[in-house]
């Protein structure tokens, strides 16, 4: 089954290189969207099913921090996973974006470490669809 | 204000950002090469336990190949102007929020602003705020890479 990505950074660099790297994970790609901030992202999210959320944090509009805020209290998509993509070094805001059931890359990353953890999101959301 | 430790924390965080977002990697034993080459710069400015800046400046031929290693084109010509500029502003933007842990502590929360791009050809055309904290120069075989911090000392807590 294909799955619906929904990348959300304000750098296009940043979009395109998480969308070629995601070309080489293990994941069968369905509709990948674009959004350069929060809003867009919501606005996307409310037009289709996403089944995965790439996020960065810092963002004009609306950050990324509001953005999952929102998402996390929609019944609809409160159990999207989603993986934070950025440089927060903040201890206290990483914990915080995790309590929410956020995934977190640090940036810089390699393509290994987003592969890693898409593949091992992907054996987990095997197994619940088996369950 | 300039500590020297935060010149080394500089560089290992631009070296560690260029080597794996953009698999480029320092030229050893380089450190006296001119660069008379035009640059281009773009900052980011932050606030929180203390305020300031991060600019970097890059040599303009560096810039196509830094771009098209990021975005994974093989032929560096590819990369338009525009993602030459957003590349530049990203580079900025994770050195950037690798030094600010260093600067602030692991709990130390800052906001970054959004990273821009110098309106003039060399680092004096990025907006500057504060005092020089530390900085790094980093030699790739194309040109060179400079990282400057600026803090504002009167908004240190």
């Amino acid at each position: 089954m294909s799955l619906n990505i929904l990348i959300v950074d304000d750098s296009a660099v940043i979009r395109k290189m998480i969308i070629k790297t995601l070309g080489l994970s293990a994941l069968s790609l369905g509709e990948v969207c674009e959004a350069s901030n929060g809003q867009e992202a919501l606005d996307i999210m409310e037009q289709r099913w996403i089944d995965l959320v790439f996020a960065d944090l810092n963002m004009p509009v609306m950050d990324g921090e509001v953005m999952i805020e929102k998402i996390r209290s929609n019944p609809e998509w409160a159990d999207v996973p989603i993986i934070v993509v950025s440089t927060e070094g903040s201890r206290t805001r990483i914990e915080k974006l995790k309590s929410q059931g956020a995934h977190f890359v640090h940036k810089p990353f390699s393509p290994e470490q987003i592969c890693n953890l898409v593949n091992n999101l992907l054996g987990l959301w095997h197994e619940k669809q088996t369950v | 204000m300039k500590n020297k430790q935060f010149d080394e924390d500089i560089f290992r965080a631009a070296a560690e950002t260029v080597e794996v977002l953009a698999l480029m990697s320092l030229v050893p034993g380089a450190e006296s090469a001119e660069d008379s080459q035009a640059k281009r710069s773009a900052h980011v400015d932050f606030t929180g336990p203390c305020d300031g800046s991060l600019v970097i400046s890059i040599s303009q031929r560096l810039l196509p190949e830094l771009a098209g290693n990021m975005l994974g084109e093989e032929d560096c010509a590819e990369c338009t102007s525009y993602q030459q500029g957003d590349a530049l502003k990203e580079l900025a933007n994770v050195i950037c929020g690798n030094i600010l842990p260093i600067v602030g502590g692991a709990e130390a929360i800052f906001h970054v602003g959004t990273p821009r791009l110098a309106e003039g050809q060399d680092s004096a055309g990025a907006r500057q705020r504060g005092a020089s904290a530390g900085g790094a120069e980093l030699f790739l075989d194309q040109g060179i890479l400079r990282v400057d911090l600026y803090i504002n000392e009167e908004s240190v807590v």
